[in-house]
């Protein structure tokens, strides 16, 4: 599935061309044109009609990238978006596009004080060791400061519904689109997905894509925190995985148009597709940057819920995803029609 | 029928507004404006934009405040009905502790606290809204998540000052419609722009000047005055005029442009106060209008205020007037720097 080889591929950002060019392929037969701009974004663009709806995906996912690498051989990481430090020790990582298997080191177990176990290692204490034995070593298979390191994860299905795998922070987003592209078509819609770069960086892809398309509504399609977990107050879980895509009330970024957001919720009802609110207020996506563009952009944000998002392994409901895309679908209906005039 | 200032500010005090949710506001903005210019449209962000068409040979000159005020919205419900917030914009929990709050759908509630005995304690997430619902269901047959609710209050005068809910920024908007009243003919394009999510961000003054595109633009909005005790550091008083910002966390003014409006208040005989906030505080529409299209030089006049986000608010009528008179001053100049 789409998904899979979306979440297999990798591309921290500013580093997305893996990505784009599996998206590239991937859709060709389906567009009408196709171009990637001055900072990357791939935009594909499929029917002509009067109003512009862009739908907002990023491209890139949290990681790494090499920072130093020391007399010994080791390798020494800076960190590309926002990680969690107590998820990394001892994480399988790939080095550089080539996918070169490392190891997420930090000092034994049976070296630490009473203290530093019950305290996450500070990220600074961390290497990553590729079996090298010293710089030349490392040097001579192309590691380089700046070459890209990521999470070694391989998507995988657990029964039926629920998948794991990386990136589904924004890879969830990319595939709602690519769904659509493939399987839609609204000839009264100028319809752009735009696959964007740079989001978990500060959202800047989506800012060059809005301003340059100047769409009359936007949709970000994005992966979202999951904690309906062990031990989470109910109140805490910011969204529910298997309850359906989450509609963000309000985030760090941006709040989201009003009637945008009232005709997802209107469709949503009508048509039986499950939603729910994002019942966090923090963190930020594409629509904060998009919102902004020019005289200002109609936009709200439409988010699958991820657990454990931002590790090595997210899970995703593949049922929440499919809703998304039924919403997805019935907003673009709904606009291509008339009954909704962004 | 003609409002004064006065009039007009208990009218848009009382108007339920916040970031986000301007529509009600730019409602009212635009009936008490239209007599008084050629145009008026509202962009896709929610900003009002009020066009007043200079006689010839002026400037195009962008007058903003923003509509919106802070409050909170809804999250989440508890099984006994109560609602649980996160703030919008700079609405803090130890002022929101026993203030009556309505929410968009016109219901009503209170925020209650659960008990802290230090005020280190006192958290949006332990604070609730009580709107008198007993469980659940019957909360979310009133409001929904993602509704907002804001801080009510009765809007008083007391000697020259006026203290209630909402003046940041009706003040400023009550402000600008007493210029677009007052103006007469001049020879600037003036154009009014009411903003929207100036509590947040700030993000809808950009897209106002986006579209505008003015050569320059004065920013209304109000300012803690620092006279009271403990107070913010800023040498600006209630009743003391204007305060011409010359700086803060996001925003550093435009020297020729500041001179200017200095000189135009000295030879009007307007007292100026002078403001300067040390980084990171303070956060104004300047800050996305100066920067927006091919920049804009941007000056920031504001209105002194004590207890800023809170349900009252305090401002001095002295400094509304001259804030006003300073401005049309300003647009009676040739707005040369």
């Amino acid at each position: 599935m789409l998904l899979e080889r979306l979440s297999n591929a990798c591309g921290i950002s500013g580093r997305e061309d893996e990505v784009r060019d599996l998206l590239k392929q991937e859709l060709a037969p389906y567009a009408d044109d196709m171009w990637t701009d001055a900072i990357g974004n791939l935009i594909v663009r499929k029917g002509n009609g009067p109003v512009k709806v862009m739908l907002d995906a990023h491209m890139d996912e949290v990681g790494f990238v090499v920072g130093a690498i020391t007399s010994e051989g080791y390798i020494k990481l800076k960190k590309i978006g926002g990680l969690d430090d107590r998820v990394l020790p001892g994480r399988q990582v790939w080095v550089t596009q080539k996918r070169i298997p490392g190891v997420l080191g930090a000092k034994a177990w049976h070296l630490t004080t009473a203290e530093e176990r019950g305290k996450a290692i500070p990220f600074d204490q961390m290497y990553v060791e590729i079996g090298c034995k010293n710089r030349e070593e490392v040097e001579a298979l192309g590691v380089e400061l700046g070459e890209p390191v990521y999470f070694a994860t391989t998507f995988e299905r657990f029964g039926e519904k629920v998948v794991k795998g990386k990136a589904f922070d924004d890879r969830a987003g990319c595939t709602i689109i690519a769904t659509i592209l493939e399987q839609f078509s609204y000839p009264g819609l100028t319809l752009y997905g735009a696959f964007v770069t740079q989001e978990e960086v500060g959202l800047r892809g989506a800012r060059v894509a809005a301003y340059n398309l100047n769409p009359d509504v936007a949709l970000a399609l994005e992966g979202t925190g999951s904690a309906n977990a062990v031990g989470v107050d109910p109140a805490d879980t910011i969204s529910n995985m298997g309850e359906g895509p989450a509609l963000t009330l309000m985030d760090g970024s941006a709040i989201p148009n009003l009637r945008v957001w009232e005709e997802l919720v209107r469709l949503a009802a009508a048509n039986g597709i499950p939603y729910q609110f994002r019942r966090i207020v923090g963190g930020g996506t594409d629509s904060g940057g998009i919102a902004l563009q020019r005289a200002g952009i109609p936009v709200c944000t439409v988010a699958v819920p991820c657990r454990y998002i931002h590790t090595n392994a997210a899970m995703l409901n593949l049922d929440d995803l499919n809703a998304a895309v039924a919403l997805v679908n019935q907003f673009l209906l709904s606009v291509e029609k008339g009954d909704f005039r962004p | 029928m003609t409002l004064s200032l006065v009039e007009r500010l208990h009218r848009l005090a009382a108007i339920w507004g916040p970031s986000g949710r301007e529509h009600k506001v730019a409602e009212v903005i635009r009936e008490m404006i239209t007599p008084y210019v050629d145009e008026v449209s509202t962009d896709k962000f929610g900003n009002l934009i009020a066009t007043k068409r200079g006689t010839a040979g002026g400037k195009r000159v962008m007058l903003a405040a923003h509509m919106d005020t802070i409050g909170a919205v809804a999250l989440n419900v508890s099984d006994k009905g109560l609602i649980y917030m996160a703030p919008v914009g700079g609405f803090k929990a130890h002022h929101a502790i026993g203030q009556r709050v309505v929410w968009g759908s016109g219901v009503v509630g209170v925020l209650q606290h659960e008990p802290a005995d230090d005020a280190k304690d006192v958290d949006f997430r332990k604070l609730w809204c009580d709107i008198g619902a007993t469980s659940k269901e019957e909360a979310l047959e009133n409001i929904r998540l993602g509704d907002m609710c804001v801080m009510t209050g009765e809007l008083q005068q007391m000697g020259d000052a006026m203290v209630g809910p909402a003046l940041d920024d009706r003040a400023g908007c009550a402000v600008l419609l007493e210029v677009a009243e007052h103006l007469g003919a001049c020879a600037h394009d003036v154009v009014f722009a009411f903003t929207c999510q100036g509590e947040i961000g700030p993000r809808g003054a950009g897209a106002a000047a986006w579209s505008i595109d003015p050569a320059l633009a004065f920013v209304i909005d109000v300012a803690s005055a620092g006279d009271v005790p403990k107070g913010p550091r800023v040498d600006v008083k209630l009743g003391g005029g204007p305060a011409l910002k010359l700086k803060d966390g996001s925003y550093m003014a435009h020297q020729g442009l500041t001179d200017m409006v200095r000189q135009v208040a000295m030879d009007g005989v307007i007292p100026v106060q002078t403001e300067i906030v040390a980084s990171p505080g303070g956060h104004n529409d300047a800050q996305v209008v100066a920067v927006a299209g091919q920049g804009v030089a941007t000056a920031v006049i504001d209105i002194p205020a004590r207890y800023r986000g809170t349900a009252a608010e305090m401002v001095h009528v002295r400094d509304l007037h001259a804030t006003a008179d300073l401005l049309m001053r300003l647009l009676g100049s040739p707005l040369e720097y």
